[in-house]
């Protein structure tokens, strides 16, 4: 029996003929985009915490007494951590990811940050999300391994590379010059809306709409313009149309995908839970994106942050454990893999409101059955710190050049213009 | 009319191609007085300093708490209503003497991408953002390096590049390298030596925060000598904008920014250095080259035609003036606008918005898409999926929910009454002539014949799907020329001029 992958396979080689016509059929072009050389491939899930996680308290130094000094009030017993080594325990509310944590399947690393660190939120994400400190770079790390997987591929050809978002706008991390990723906040949305009052009118005008966009030849912006565009027509037309007709098909496969799949066993109800979800079922309904996109916010606790930090890691910990848990009983587990970060970590000693300010280095977390699980680093050296801050011991960019190079199978050389030596994570 | 302003209103073509090209450009280029000051941008009345000094005497840290929060609010609704009067703005410009010209807050618009300094993150006040907008209003069609002195003695954008506490000794270097990377030469023919050198020029360059001007702290400025672009003096601000606008890198840059914005998305390096190195010769004389841009072949050739991709902002303003109506409600005209990519006042970061290509990706694309819905509909984006009228069913349950969708948020655009009141309805007898009238208004000619065609379909299909080109007659007319429109904005054709 010939499997929906091989099927999908040969009708794309078909429809590369088809495609030199002036006019694709929506459901073809849909075909097309389904299919990828690289559908089995990993897939690699970002968690963004933002506002920057209390490293501190999440995996807590709980042999050190200067952890103790600092933090009088927000400090967390030893007790009442969940041990995972002689130093080490987990905030308490990490409790559903420490069976992950003793099967091997979530990995720490331990006091990751860049030098010089920046203490705004705004440009410390923004550096976690381009990869360059001090360098003006528009495009996302992830956003430039897109644009590596995309050059030399036609533009219908690369919807296999995107990565999907969940979230209203596109986080700089993905932003890219091929033009390819989505960025959704409900899949609900992401669709052209035809006015007519009546069914058949709004059906006419949808058939219009869809063959006023219909693209002609494969071509991107830029080829096109330096060939002058086809025949007579500006070469943004055709760029547009293609846009369009992703975007309505990758949304009308998403949705359709979202509506068959589901989910096995229970999630919480928070937004973070929705997302991981959203992107389970994606998963094992053999959408072609490779990477994936979740955040969650309120991280930044600069008063009262007990409550809040057990709430925010309760929900981190309860949507990830059931977002796992799902990718197992789909038998997709072997193939993601999960990294958490955080745009910097908190200042060591508390402030005077039963809070943290902005600090600098922080533990960063993968999960998935590939990675090497465990600590990763000595805990912080808290006699040794920056500004009061924890110094980094490890540069994020090392992780990801891990990430790269061992898991999406992509030299991070094209990357990052420097060499940052790989941590043995996966 | 597009690339000069923002679309035009039906009265304004006829204006314009009753009087020719010539008479058009000029009234574009002709100055106007700056408008009054918005309601919304007033300085808070108690100032910064005020504000900081009484909740510091607060013992209560709660309560300080809030009072910060509050005026943070306050000043988040107020930059919304900055936003909203400056779109009004534009979708009420005319060709002069009667009304403000569109190519001024084009102009304003441009300028705005170009010394970009957001309300986000560091500046958070609706005063300063309001000053620096009427500054690029006021010397749109200025000299270049008038408007580069006019940046580095801009309070906001002393404060966004952090300049405001740059002191002799420790001259922070942000607004020195931005003031040449983005915007004056672009990357290339500066060292980092220019960098600081310059940077100690502008130390005490500085913001009176009691009421937000420019406030030069003479005692912080390093008036010893420095050495830029291998000139050796004891320079200061002036002189570095001076020294900056005599670099050909200058001319070429701006050059290449002002023909991006206005002719093509793509241009050719030969055109950039010719036009720009003329351009510094003329000493930057803006209103001559607009004026002589306007009026030549380059500007209308097949190369140019159709190929700037129109700005969140063009493109809503434009369809605005276009239907000649009003505005909607502004939670529907802002959100559309922040989804589409373009927030006014909060550009992504100092390099602007980058404009071309990179206005359309797919999210961005079904929202301009749908826009159209958004306006004559007052369907805020967030909540459109409740207007999916293909899978709304028929009969009784249809109307209940298109019944359900109607709100007073929309454009109040009655096509049948303005036709009727500017002589028109008379015209159009037929499917086509009613297209060809909505798509010369919302489109450039020529109309290419394939979208003409598929318009016309729709026009001669009627209600229950048979073939019946729909009339002045029918009761339903209103929301069939709301149909055509909203597919001639959907259509790639629109995304451009």
């Amino acid at each position: 029996m010939i499997s929906r992958r091989q099927f999908l396979k040969h009708s794309a080689r078909g429809l590369t003929l088809v495609a030199a016509g002036t006019y694709v059929p929506a459901f073809l072009a849909r075909t097309a985009r389904a299919a990828t050389p690289d559908k089995d491939g990993n897939i690699l899930v970002v968690i963004q915490l933002s506002g920057g996680n209390d490293g501190l308290n999440t995996v807590v130094p709980f042999a050190d007494d200067l952890y103790y000094q600092a933090r009088p009030s927000l400090g967390l017993a030893a007790d009442a951590t969940l041990k995972i080594d002689a130093h080490s325990g987990l905030h308490p509310a990490f409790a559903p990811l420490k069976a992950e944590f003793d099967a091997g399947h979530f990995s720490i690393v331990q006091n990751v940050g860049y030098p010089n660190p920046n203490r705004s939120h705004f440009k410390s994400m923004e550096i976690w999300h381009t990869g360059s400190p001090g360098l003006s770079q528009n495009r996302g790390w992830l956003g430039r391994y897109f644009d590596a997987q995309c050059s030399g591929v036609a533009p219908r050809e690369r919807n296999g590379r995107i990565g999907v978002s969940f979230g209203k706008v596109m986080p700089q991390a993905l932003r890219n010059d091929a033009n390819v990723g989505l960025a959704l906040d409900d899949p609900d949305t992401f669709q052209w809306n035809a006015s007519g009052e009546t069914l058949a009118l709004a059906r006419e005008q949808k058939a219009i709409f869809e063959r006023i966009n219909a693209p002609g030849g494969a071509a991107s912006f830029d080829t096109l313009a330096s060939l002058g565009g086809v025949g007579s027509e500006p070469a943004a037309l055709d760029f547009l149309r293609h846009t369009a007709l992703n975007a309505i098909g990758a949304g009308d496969d998403i949705r359709a995908i979202l509506r068959k799949q589901k989910n096995e066993g229970p999630y919480p109800d928070s937004q973070l839970a929705s997302q991981l979800g959203m992107i389970s079922r994606l998963i094992s309904g053999d959408f072609p994106a490779r990477v994936y996109y979740a955040s969650q916010g309120g991280f930044d606790t600069h008063a009262n942050q007990p409550e809040s930090h057990r709430r925010l890691l309760g929900d981190l910990s309860s949507s990830l454990s059931a977002f796992l848990k799902d990718l197992r009983q789909h038998r997709q587990h072997d193939r993601v893999i999960v990294m958490a970060f955080s745009e910097f970590g908190r200042r060591v000693a508390e402030n005077g409101s039963t809070g943290t300010d902005h600090g600098a280095a922080a533990p960063v977390f993968l999960f998935g059955e590939k990675v090497k699980g465990g600590l990763h680093g000595p805990p912080p050296d808290l006699a040794n710190l920056i500004d009061g801050d924890v110094r980094h011991t490890v540069d994020f960019r090392q992780v990801y050049t891990t990430l790269l190079e061992d898991w999406l199978r992509t030299p991070a050389r094209g990357i990052f213009p420097e060499r940052f030596e790989k941590i043995s994570l996966i | 009319m597009w690339r000069a302003g923002f679309g035009c209103t039906w009265s304004e073509a006829r204006k314009i191609s009753r009087d020719g090209l010539d008479a058009a450009v000029n009234a574009l280029l002709a100055p106007r007085p700056a408008p009054d000051r918005p309601p919304c941008a007033a300085p808070p009345e108690e100032s910064d300093r005020a504000f900081r000094e009484r909740i510091e005497r607060l013992e209560n840290e709660e309560e300080r708490g809030r009072l910060s929060n509050e005026r943070r609010k306050t000043e988040r609704e107020h930059i919304e209503d900055l936003q909203f009067w400056w779109l009004q703005r534009m979708v009420a410009t005319g060709l002069p003497p009667e009304q403000h010209g569109p190519l001024i807050e084009k102009l304003a618009l441009f300028w705005h991408g170009h010394f970009a300094s957001s309300f986000e993150d560091k500046i958070e006040r609706v005063f300063p953002l309001w000053q620096q907008n009427q500054t690029w209003r006021r010397l749109a069609l200025a000299p270049f390096p008038k408007l580069l002195d006019a940046c580095i003695r801009d309070p906001a954008m002393l404060v966004w590049l952090d300049n405001a506490e740059s002191h002799a000794g420790h001259p922070n270097e942000n607004l020195a390298r931005e003031l040449m990377e983005l915007f004056s030469t672009g990357v290339g023919p500066y060292e980092e030596k220019d960098v600081q050198e310059s940077a100690r020029a502008l130390t005490g360059y500085g913001v009176d925060r009691d009421d937000w001007s420019f406030h030069f702290r003479e005692n912080q400025h390093d008036s010893d000598g420095k050495t830029f672009f291998g000139q050796t003096g004891k320079w200061d601000g002036g002189d570095i904008v001076r020294i900056i606008c005599e670099q050909p890198a200058t001319g070429r840059f701006v050059m290449r920014k002002l023909l991006e914005f206005f002719v093509m998305s793509q241009v050719q390096p030969e055109t950039v250095e010719t036009l720009g190195d003329e351009f510094r010769e003329s000493g930057y004389d803006l209103t001559r080259f607009l004026g002589t841009l306007f009026r030549s072949e380059y500007f209308y050739s097949a190369a140019a035609r159709v190929s700037v991709v129109k700005s969140p902002a063009v493109l809503a303003v434009g369809a605005l003036k276009c239907m000649h109506a009003g505005l909607p409600a502004p939670e529907v005209l802002l959100s559309a606008l922040r989804l589409m990519g373009q927030s006014l006042f909060f550009p992504p970061d100092v390099n602007g918005w980058p404009g071309g290509a990179s206005w359309i990706s797919s999210n961005t694309l079904l929202i301009r898409y749908n826009f159209a819905n958004f306006l004559l509909h007052g369907v805020s984006p967030d909540e459109f999926k409740m207007f999916d009228r293909e899978a709304a069913g028929s009969g009784a349950a249809r109307r209940e929910f298109i019944e359900k969708q109607r709100t007073d948020l929309a454009v109040a655009w009655h096509p049948k009454k303005q036709l009727k009141e500017t002589g028109q309805l008379s015209r159009m007898a037929t499917g086509g002539t009613l297209v060809d009238y909505y798509a010369t208004r919302f489109l450039q000619r020529p109309l290419p014949p394939a979208l003409e065609r598929e318009l016309l379909k729709f026009a001669e299909t009627d209600a229950a799907g048979g073939r019946r080109s729909f009339s002045v007659n029918d009761a339903n007319f209103d929301e069939r020329v709301c149909d055509l429109v909203h597919l001639i904005m959907s259509s790639p054709e629109y995304q451009l001029c």
